[in-house]
């Protein structure tokens, strides 16, 4: 066979992504293709830099190619920019709002308070970041700020002139703001709604993220005045919502679910915490709480049960001494749930923005300037 | 989940959409203000309208629309009316019925 781009790409065809349901040709992964008598060499442009199936792809196209006659396949991986033209820029926002360069905003929310969305988005940023992803944590709990603790951090973010903020770069390389580094940490912030929805609203359009693939919103608990300006704020690509298996909280998760689908933000998946109480001693899970809850919340609202994260005395100390039990304890359970939650909600946002490619985000019309069409 | 492919005209002034299931309408300036449910315009705790129609232009013209978060779209009006925010189920129902 003569190893032609049309050859190479007709037997490309035969790579599939298992969560598009289609090949990478289709997809338009395959880019900048050169063919140097028997060197070929290619991109893969994914959806996203932290794709977990990248290495699968790569070795199944370099098979492939080989399987032509190539003696040498080169594959690079590129990934689509965020941002700009497609990306965020939030409703009623000002002009200069610096949210447009994240590409993905994720919410990680729940309906009751305690059930871990700290320790869950401080880990999952992490997990994240350690896959090669560029990730922020914007920590939205503007009365009970803790993302200060689970990363240790002791320093105040730079203030520019113009009253924007340069993020915290926190352990891992991620971006961190979070009210308890504008608050002495013993004060309490006692505020009426309006300051809170103010302090929101800076949070999210004059804090310099720079280029991110991920921004999670550590929102605080219930579905109130906080909740609603977020949302409104910034488009958002998806709602991981966390729980614990008590009756308890299935209740209120519901009501975090419901939230998300009334202001049309596509829910990831639930995730449930303290699922199970792994003994130090005989290593054996013990269900405290009871057992099957995140199934049976995710099987009612139809979304899926991305992850259930285990009680591990160490893990849980983690928290406290300012290091994500994902980078102090790569190999324990707790840890290797956090990645498999990671790579679930990378993968179904690549499902989102495929499905939603069509559809409008943010935008900001002149009536006058739209096109002139009959119904 | 419903959302607007796309913002449009029509010739004789009325802001078109098409949305992702598939329809597509438009509606009035005016119909859309008459409509508006912000707190101004609705008793927020009866769900009365208390805006009355009489007072509203007839010749009344769409300034803006614009996105907010995933769930509606916002219309400044030339009354200078820009509080509603329209969800787009409320939307569809206008523009297509």
């Amino acid at each position: 066979m003569i190893l032609d781009e049309k050859n190479i790409l007709k037997a490309l065809c035969a790579v599939q992504d298992p969560d598009l349901h289609k090949n990478i040709v289709e997809l338009d992964f395959v880019q900048n293709l050169k063919i140097e008598g028997t060197k070929v060499s290619f991109d893969l442009r994914l959806t996203t830099p932290t794709c977990p199936i990248r290495d699968q792809f790569k070795d199944q196209c370099i098979a492939i190619v080989k399987s032509l006659g190539a003696t040498e396949v080169n594959v690079t991986f590129t990934a689509k920019e965020g941002g700009s033209a497609t990306g965020n820029s939030a409703a009623k926002a000002p002009q200069d709002s610096h949210i447009g360069e994240v590409a993905h905003v994720v919410a990680v929310a729940s309906g009751k308070g305690g059930v871990g969305k700290s320790t869950v988005t401080a880990n999952l940023a992490m997990a994240l970041s350690l896959s090669g992803a560029r990730v922020g944590i914007l920590d939205a709990d503007i009365y009970g700020p803790s993302m200060g603790l689970m990363f240790g951090i002791d320093k105040a973010p730079e203030v520019f002139e113009d009253n924007t903020i340069a993020p915290v770069e926190a352990k891992g390389g991620v971006s961190i703001v979070s009210m308890c580094m504008f608050a002495d940490s013993d004060k309490a912030t006692i505020w009426r709604g309006p300051m809170v929805s103010q302090m929101i609203q800076h949070f999210i359009h004059h804090v310099r993220w720079g280029k991110l693939d991920y921004l999670l919103v550590d929102f605080p608990p219930g579905t109130g005045d906080i909740q609603l300006t977020l949302t409104q704020n910034c488009p958002m690509s998806g709602a991981v919502v966390v729980t614990t298996p008590q009756e308890v909280a299935l209740a209120d998760c519901r009501k975090g679910i419901a939230m998300f689908d009334n202001v049309g933000v596509p829910v990831i998946g639930v995730v449930e915490n303290m699922s199970y109480f792994i003994c130090d001693q005989c290593n054996k899970p013990h269900y405290i709480f009871r057992q099957g809850g995140g199934e049976s919340i995710a099987k009612k609202w139809g979304v899926p049960l991305i992850g259930k994260v285990p009680l591990e005395p160490a893990v849980a100390d983690c928290g406290d001494a300012g290091t994500p039990a994902v980078l102090k304890y790569p190999n324990s359970e707790s840890a290797r749930v956090f990645m498999q939650v990671a790579d679930a909600m990378v993968r179904t946002i690549s499902v989102f923005d495929h499905e939603n490619a069509d559809t409008l985000k943010s935008y900001n019309y002149e009536f006058e300037q739209l096109p002139v069409e009959s119904v | 989940m419903l959302q607007p492919k796309k913002f449009f005209r029509t010739p004789d002034g009325k802001l078109g959409v098409e949305w992702n299931d598939g329809s597509r309408g438009a509606c009035s300036a005016r119909d859309l203000r008459c409509a508006c449910p912000c707190a101004l315009c609705v008793d927020e705790h009866t769900g009365i309208k208390t805006l009355d129609d009489s007072s509203v232009p007839g010749d009344i013209t769409l300034l803006k629309v614009q996105s907010v978060g995933r769930y509606a779209a916002t219309l400044a009006f030339s009354d200078g009316h820009n509080s509603g925010i329209y969800p787009y189920d409320k939307l569809r129902e206008l523009t297509v019925g």
